[in-house]
Parts: structure tokens; sequence; C-alpha cells
């Protein structure tokens, strides 16, 4: 008689129960069982367990909406019309992208699922890209909490847009040479049969597949951007600062490892006040673009290759645009 | 037994699992340790999309044809379930003092409104003008002289770096978003019996300001251990 073969599913359930009961009969067997609730009162334990739950809480709903945005483009907005709303030329779509955040206010979470949907109808690749990095800052609310969080200042204001202008702009026209975007073929695109659904139900069909296809990425950022909070120091990460050029670096890899939403980062930009105004501004620039979380839900959404491009030619442009805008400014 | 080998089975208990966590954070007022009040209508409306969401899942799950799950999607939905599991076990408390030196405690704040502040009717205690630590560093900054000699009673954790003999560091954080944009604001507080209060102890000092070059600092007359307010944060 043929042996019956076990699922690997299978496998990962036993070998995690096992592990489980063997720690648990370990502690029950050293009889410290009753360091449990100590354990939990860790302040370490708690600062992660709190982070990586706030920026859940904080951005799963943003996920939601753009998974409703998304889902709705998707059923109820033709091709033939998203197409006509961005200009063919690659600079001009590049630069439409760049402020359409205006119109559509999403954080950087919920921004990357529309604009998988976008591309995915047939938006100019450079447009795409360039809505996608830009709108999480040229948009009214960050604008807005920049100016207050740095006392209504013009200066940083307008330093914060022009970079991540020119940022977007310059990636989005350096990764779209062929006008082709490697998105990753998403789960739903294969199952989805609508002929007995209804509109509406097609658009939460879409976003229920957008909310659990990128919900996955999310949580890992999330992860990832709680184990840096806990238990790396800022200020010791930032005592590194020597000069001019290394507080810009710094301060860009402090943007993208804090992973903080692009409405509240300027607050805590302008909290590091020793520090000249473009190392803080590719804070806020490289931030929302690149930050684990967002480059992690970049993962699930386009190719390996593609995002690792993406990424270091962000990287080095913010770099070098921020370093510049330190000369020009005197490193003020 | 058919049911558990079902991708979307996983898929429907995912949703359910948080929504549920959503709404019993909702109900039980835990809500603000994680993020900022403002906030609030958008996690309801977030749990009022998975609700939805629940539902249409629901009425189609039979309807779908049958998927047997896959590792891929049984590793997702663990990761869904990995940070509800942790909440919901650790059950955390205010942000530790722990999360004050990692961040860096900032004694200069630009972002406060000195013209709101002034149009505000504070509260008086006794002799001492009620106040809290991102008003003082707000005036400190753009009016000390508001400040200045004034007797103020203001509340916030005790963060001490050495000994902290003769004072300490009141602090309170400053969150816009959430508890990872969380910054902790402080002022120095100079204190003969400051070695008999604990770190990340809550405390409510009654002094007066001193301001010198925008840098605050409070001469404390008396210093009372109080309970953490509930909202602990400054928005």
């Amino acid at each position: 008689m043929q042996k019956k073969k076990e699922s690997p599913v299978t496998k990962i359930v036993l070998v995690c129960g096992i592990l489980f009961l063997l720690i648990i009969l370990n502690l029950w067997n050293s009889g410290n069982l009753g360091l449990i609730p100590q354990l939990l009162k860790n302040p370490k334990l708690q600062v992660f367990t709190i982070v990586i739950t706030a920026i859940l809480l904080e951005a799963i709903p943003f996920i939601l909406i753009g998974a409703i945005i998304s889902g709705s483009i998707e059923v109820l907005v033709s091709e033939e019309k998203i197409k006509r709303a961005f200009p063919q030329n690659r600079f001009l779509s590049a630069a439409t992208g760049s402020f359409l955040g205006i119109l559509f206010p999403v954080c950087s979470c919920g921004n990357v699922v529309v604009a998988r949907r976008l591309l995915k109808k047939g938006v100019p690749a450079s447009g795409g890209i360039s809505y996608m990095l830009a709108s999480p800052i040229i948009n009214p609310i960050t604008i807005l909490s920049t100016f207050i969080a740095f006392s209504y200042s013009l200066r940083i204001v307008m330093g914060r847009i022009l970079l991540t202008f020119l940022s977007a702009v310059v990636a989005s026209l350096i990764l779209s040479t062929k006008n082709y975007v490697p998105l990753k073929e998403g789960e739903e695109d294969h199952h989805i049969h609508h002929s007995h659904l209804s509109k509406v139900e097609q658009v939460f069909h879409h976003a229920e597949s957008d909310f659990l296809l990128m919900g996955r990425y999310l949580v890992l950022g999330a992860l990832a951007a709680a184990i840096f909070q806990t238990f790396i120091s800022r200020q010791a990460f930032l005592s590194l600062a020597g000069n001019k050029v290394l507080s810009v670096f710094l301060m860009q890899l402090l943007g993208i490892l804090l992973s903080l939403c692009s409405f509240a980062d300027a607050f805590v930009a302008s909290s590091f006040v020793h520090l000249p105004s473009f190392s803080k501004i590719a804070f806020m620039v490289a931030g929302p673009m690149t930050n684990i979380t967002v480059s992690i839900l970049y993962a699930g959404t386009f190719k390996k290759s593609f995002v690792l491009k993406l990424i270091l030619t962000l990287f080095i442009t913010i770099f070098i645009l921020g370093v510049i805008g330190t000369y020009i400014t005197g490193g003020k | 037994m058919e049911l558990l080998k079902r991708k979307n089975f996983y898929q429907t208990l995912t949703i359910f699992i948080w929504l549920s966590f959503l709404f019993i954070i909702e109900a039980t007022g835990k809500l603000h340790i994680y993020i900022n009040k403002k906030f609030f209508p958008f996690t309801i409306l977030g749990s009022f999309i998975l609700l939805v969401l629940f539902i249409v899942k629901l009425k189609k799950i039979k309807k779908e044809h049958f998927e047997k799950i896959d590792i891929i999607s049984l590793l997702s939905f663990l990761l869904f379930l990995f940070p509800v599991l942790l909440a919901t076990i650790v059950r955390p408390g205010n942000l530790p003092v722990l999360a004050a030196g990692k961040r860096g405690i900032s004694q200069e704040f630009t972002g406060g409104d000195v013209m709101a502040i002034l149009k505000e009717q504070l509260e008086m205690e006794g002799n001492y003008k009620k106040m809290n630590i991102k008003q003082l560093l707000t005036f400190s900054k753009n009016k000390p002289e508001e400040i200045d000699g004034k007797e103020v009673s203001v509340e916030g954790f005790v963060f001490k770096q050495d000994n902290g003999k003769e004072g300490f560091m009141l602090v309170r954080f400053l969150i816009t978003c959430c508890a990872a944009d969380a910054t902790p604001l402080g002022v120095d507080v100079v204190y003969q019996d400051a070695g008999q209060l604990k770190q990340d102890e809550w405390v409510k000092v009654y002094g007066k300001c001193s301001v010198e070059e925008n840098k605050l600092t409070i001469l404390a007359e008396e210093v009372k251990a109080t309970q953490p307010p509930r909202d602990v944060y400054l928005y």
C-alpha cells in the first residue's frame, strides 16, 4: 500500500507546535514558568510590541483605503481614460505623476497599492513611478505638517518639495527607459471570475486581494522597523555625523531605518536642531520614498532587480541633491 | 478537516482576526497607547472596511473553487497573526523610559504656536499655572519672557542619566501619528531631593521657571508622585 505523503504545510505546523511545546516543557521543568509575566514586562519587549502594533494600526486603514481606491480604479475606470489622463511624453508624465498626490493624499503604504493598479491599467511607467514616489510627500497634509513642525519655515517646505520632485522625476526617468515596469503578478490575477459578481462586489474582491497581498509585506516592514527602533539608539547613530556630507548620508539612512509616516516625520526631523537643514530634508525625502516598510512593499509589487535599482537610484540621487543643497545653503 | 486545507479559509480568518483585534482595541480604549487621537477615525474606518471585506468574503467563500493552502499562504497567515498574538500576550502599557533614552530627549521644540497657547485659558493650581512640557518649550524658544520667573505646575515622568542627586529631567512623549514617531520632550528640573525619585516615576513638579539663552530649567519647590494621566502622550 502506498504511504500518503505529508504536505510541507503540515510539516511546518507540526514543527512549530513541537518547538512551542518543548519551550513550555523546558520552562516548566526548570521551574521558570513563573518568569513569564516578568519577561513580558521587559522594557525592550514592551517598546518592540508598542512600535510594531502602532505602525500597523496606523498603516492598515491606509492600506485598506488604498485597496478600495485600487479596486475602484480596476473595476470602474477604463484603461483608455487612465491613459488619457497622463501625457505620453516621459518627462511630462513623470512631472504630472509627482503632483498627483495633491489630489489623492494617501500615505506611502496605501499609495503603493494604488500605484500598482495604475501601472497595471497602462499608465505610462514614468508617471506611475513618480506618482508612487512623490505623492506621500507632495500632498496637502504632509506639506502642512512640515510647515508647522518647522515653525512655518517656507525654506524647509520648498526644499522638501523640490528635493522630492527632482528625486522622483530623475528616478522615474532612469527606470522607465523602455516604458515598462516589471510588476510581479498578484495572486488575484489568476483567480478572479467576475461573471457572478456585482460591480461593488468586484471592487471589494480586488480590495481584499490587495489587502492580503500588501498587508503581509507591511507586517514584515513594521517588524524590521520595530527591531531598529527598539535596539538602536538614534543619538548614538547620529553622533557619527562628523561633517555636512556625512550628516546627509546618516540622516538619509536614519529616515530609511525608522520607517515613519510622511505625515509625521517632519516633527521628528525638527527635533534634530543642530543638524544642517538639507540633512533633515534628506531624512524627510528618503524616509517616505525608501524606508524599510515601503521597500518591502515595493518587493511585493515589483521584480527584485527593479526594486534594487529603484532604491539604489533614489539613495544616490537624494544623497547628491542633499549634499548640493547643503553647500548652496552654507550648511545652515 | 476539509475546511482547514482551504486557502480561502485562512484568508477569511486573517480578515476576521484583524477585524476582531481592531474592534477589541477600540472598545477597550487601548488605542491611545498606540496612535494619536486624531487618527482614531481612520482606525474606525479601517474596521468598517474590514467588516465589509469579511462579509463579502463569507458570502462567496462557498462559491469559490477549492484551492489547497500552500506554504506562502500559510506563512502569510502566520505573519498576519504574529503582531496580534504579540500585543495580546504582552499587553503593553505606556512607552517605557528606555524609549526616551534610545530616541534622545529634545529640550527644544520648534513646532509650537505661541499665540494659540496665549489664547488658551490655562488653569491655576494655587499660585502655579498648570502647563505642559510642549507649551513650556514653545515659550522658551519663541517668547521666553512669558515664562521666565513664573511659577508653574507641570507633570511628566522622571528621567535620570546619572545618579541625579541634584536634579532630573522631566519628560513627556509627543506623538504626531503613532508611537513609532514619539519624540521625548524634556525640561531640566533642579531639585535637592531628586535622589529619592525613581526612574520612569510619574511626578508633578511645582516650581519657578528660569530661561537662559532659550534653555529652560525649573527650580522645583515641590515634587509630588502622581498617577500617569489617561493621555500619556502630548499631541
